[in-house]
């Protein structure tokens, strides 16, 4: 028969392990205001390659990471630390966007977006068209963008290429 | 044209690809250390469920086991508890109304709730409590339904005719006899003996420990309090009382 541990015998199943409490806290304490960098060096429009990447350790604590590079001038627009308790490479992958939209917002640039994420892209101009985002997960950085979007009136039309095939339009 | 097009792209796609995974990489030391004793701890409890379920229903989760395994390995803790009921379900009698019961009970009890465990107290939980607890969230306990002619899950307040917390006690207490005899070491987490004095019972209680909101415990508190004001519980009989 099965031999519980001490653990699991003080409380029923397993306890709450005394990590979570600082796991989670660590998490908290992720900045999410990045300073951008990469000013454009050339005139016209900006290719901005943006992705998100989280490990995966099957388990619920994962972390996740972005990037933004920008192709024209060769720099690293930003990277960061995905900040929030939930990590996973869908939430970079649209944090990296959020990023970008400020980074193109304050350089008042015309911006052209690359990401390997078929569903992001999707997302990303269905807001552009539409204004709204629909009920889709990870709502609350979709309404960042949308506000994104929204608070730079002069954006032009920033269409957003799937990479996944690669491929140039 | 269109070839270097392509490599241009997949150049720029693996360098911020590049750059993302080394921003991951390079965190506190601190966190780090954290984050491997918390996989270290999800491993540990998931292989520990996996041997729990394994030793006891050996012949009935062989069919099953590599789903199981996926599933405990790759969810949260709580989703534990639905496969541990799962297979309690599918190995115990599956045309009685007892393991439906036990199906809806033990998911209920999502006592590793991830977003609650910060503000959760361990709390030594009593099958009184429980019960009454349940009642008052109108939980579906298995009754007689007149309409039907057959025992059903049927919540409380659509019933004219209440249930006594003696019935409420009995199926709680049947749903953990049958946890109980996946493990041996069960008697050192099950609660036999506690005294709960101070909520008017005065026998040795059953139950066990449970991570709760302090506002969850209360309501079960208050709901046995309110249950032993007029008449203490002192013996089996005392129980024998409607409920709601």
């Amino acid at each position: 028969m099965t031999q519980l541990t001490l653990k699991h015998s003080r409380t029923l199943l397993p306890s709450r392990p005394s990590f979570f409490a600082p796991w989670k806290h660590a998490l908290a304490q992720i900045d999410g205001v990045v300073p951008c960098k990469g000013l454009p060096s050339v005139q016209g429009v900006q290719h901005v390659f943006i992705d998100g990447t989280a490990e995966c350790t099957g388990t619920p604590f994962d972390l996740a990471a972005w990037g933004c590079v920008n192709a024209m001038s060769g720099a690293v627009v930003a990277t960061g630390p995905l900040p929030g308790l939930t990590q996973n490479n869908d939430r970079a992958e649209l944090y990296a966007i959020l990023q970008a939209s400020r980074w193109q917002s304050s350089q008042q640039v015309d911006v052209h977006l690359w990401i390997d994420a078929k569903w992001a892209a999707d997302g990303f101009q269905y807001l552009h068209m539409h204004g709204f985002a629909g009920r889709w997960a990870h709502q609350d950085l979709w309404e960042d963008i949308g506000a994104q979007l929204g608070m730079s009136p002069e954006l032009p039309p920033c269409s957003t290429l799937d990479s996944q095939p690669l491929e140039c339009r | 044209m269109e070839d270097a097009c392509e490599e241009w792209v997949r150049h720029h796609n693996d360098w911020v690809d590049r750059v993302a995974g080394i921003t991951n990489a390079n965190r506190p030391h601190a966190l780090l250390t954290l984050q491997a004793g918390a996989i270290s701890h999800h491993v540990s409890v998931a292989n520990f469920f996996v041997l729990l379920v394994s030793r006891r229903l050996l012949m009935p989760v062989r069919l099953a086991q590599m789903q199981w395994l996926s599933i405990i390995l790759k969810r949260s803790f709580p989703l534990l508890i639905d496969c541990i009921a799962n297979i309690v379900r599918s190995c115990f009698c599956p045309c009685q109304i007892m393991p439906k019961f036990q199906h809806c009970l033990f998911p209920h009890m999502r006592w590793l709730d991830d977003h609650t465990d910060v503000d959760c107290d361990v709390y030594d939980l009593s099958f009184e409590e429980l019960a009454l607890a349940l009642a008052a969230s109108d939980f579906s306990f298995p009754l007689w339904k007149p309409q039907t002619g057959r025992m059903e899950l049927v919540s409380l307040s659509t019933r004219y005719e209440k249930a006594t917390l003696s019935y409420l006690f009995f199926c709680i207490r049947q749903s953990f006899r049958v946890l109980r005899s996946c493990c041996d070491d069960f008697d050192a987490v099950l609660l036999d003996r506690h005294n709960k004095v101070h909520l008017g019972v005065h026998r040795p209680c059953g139950g066990f420990f449970i991570r709760w909101l302090p506002a969850t415990i209360q309501l079960a508190c208050s709901q046995l309090i309110a249950f032993t004001m007029s008449r203490p519980i002192r013996r089996p009989n005392d129980l024998a009382r409607p409920v709601g």
